[in-house]
């Protein structure tokens, strides 16, 4: 076909990348620690709210703030990419919801909050992964929860944790997936 | 439609689809250029408070978003129909907005849509007229976390002071 066209060489690369952002989300939202792990090269520096250090070692501080919250979700968009061979940096969105347990008075509370990944991605052996990670934060809401009914449907029509979730049911069905 | 023209559609879609993503990124990091470089210099917008050519819009959306203390767009559902070159796009927007209201910050949430028709000239992709949807909105008062020097370290900023301008240095130390 056109396999050697540049154009369609960086389309690729970006669809790669995107996937890549979005395999963080998942892996946030349903507590699957490879998911997140498998984003990040070894070395890969992290900077984000008040953790600085190695993103191998924010995933375990991700997995303990997200596996016991009772919902979790985060979205990703505006992805833009420049990319240079093997190397590129990446700016995408993130909205990020948590129902968490307010410290102070024990009671639930919604979280909101978005902001940017900033991110440095080089690709090893023909795979993208993140080498640096800056979260910037443009946004931030604590409210009440105001839902009416949505905790009284059954338990497989509610967003769960890995390996629970109906996701991965969905991709072990095509042979894919942990 | 050919193998040959599906790829170009995508290589198109993409490069249309970008331009909404710089449009974003220039009105959240007030980057003038950065906005006038996604229309045509012909091209014109109607954001219904504002209507008249693009330039006039540039001067117009910073002016007003230069007074407001945060600001922050998602674009999701974008459809792009390209006929030759002519496209028409629908873009749907969410808008997080932080202004003062009495004194007093507020958050704003603001959903809606991008009406697009774009052009090619010499091979490059722009907005010749953009009309700005609204379909729904609230406004709360703030928590106002930027106030916390721990929480605001790594507060989003506007061009050049905001993170991206030094992350976006290949190979930079952050």
């Amino acid at each position: 076909m056109t396999g050697s066209d540049p154009r369609l060489a960086a389309l690729a690369d970006k669809q790669e990348i995107a996937e890549v952002l979005y395999r963080y989300a998942r892996g946030c939202d349903r507590a699957d620690e490879a998911a997140l792990r498998s984003c990040f090269h070894p070395e890969s520096a992290h900077n984000h709210g008040m953790f600085v250090g190695r993103s191998w070692d924010f995933v375990g501080r991700a997995m303990a703030i997200c596996r016991p919250l009772k919902a979790c979700k985060h979205m990703i968009s505006n992805v833009l990419v420049t990319l240079d061979g093997d190397r590129a940096v990446s700016e995408c969105h993130f909205w990020a919801h948590h129902r968490r347990i307010n410290e102070q008075s024990g009671a639930e509370e919604d979280y909101f909050t978005g902001g940017r990944y900033l991110d440095r991605l080089e690709r090893r052996d023909g795979e993208w992964k993140i080498i640096a990670r800056t979260g910037v934060s443009d946004f931030e809401r604590f409210d009440p929860p105001s839902d009416r009914n949505m905790w009284t449907m059954p338990a497989e029509k509610i967003g769960g944790k890995h390996p629970d979730d109906p996701v991965y049911r969905l991709e072990a069905s095509m042979g894919k997936g942990t | 439609m050919s193998r040959d023209d599906q790829i170009q559609a995508l290589l198109d879609k993409q490069a249309i689809t970008d331009l909404s993503y710089r449009y974003s990124r220039a009105a959240d990091r007030l980057d003038r250029e950065l906005l006038a470089s996604v229309y045509w210099p012909d091209g014109t917008d109607d954001h219904g408070a504002f209507v008249g050519s693009a330039p006039d819009y540039v001067d117009w959306v910073i002016g007003l978003l230069s007074g407001w203390i945060a600001v922050h767009h998602d674009n999701t559902n974008i459809l792009i129909d390209i006929d030759g070159d002519t496209a028409f796009g629908e873009v749907h927007w969410t808008g997080y907005y932080t202004y003062e209201v009495n004194g007093q910050p507020h958050d704003q949430l603001a959903v809606g849509r991008y009406i697009d028709r774009y052009e090619r000239r010499g091979g490059e992709w722009r907005i010749k007229h953009r009309t700005c949807l609204s379909d729904w909105s609230r406004i709360e008062p703030s928590v106002n976390w930027r106030t916390d020097p721990a929480r605001s370290r790594l507060a989003g900023k506007r061009k050049p002071d905001d993170l991206l301008y030094s992350a976006r240095r290949l190979g930079a130390a952050d």
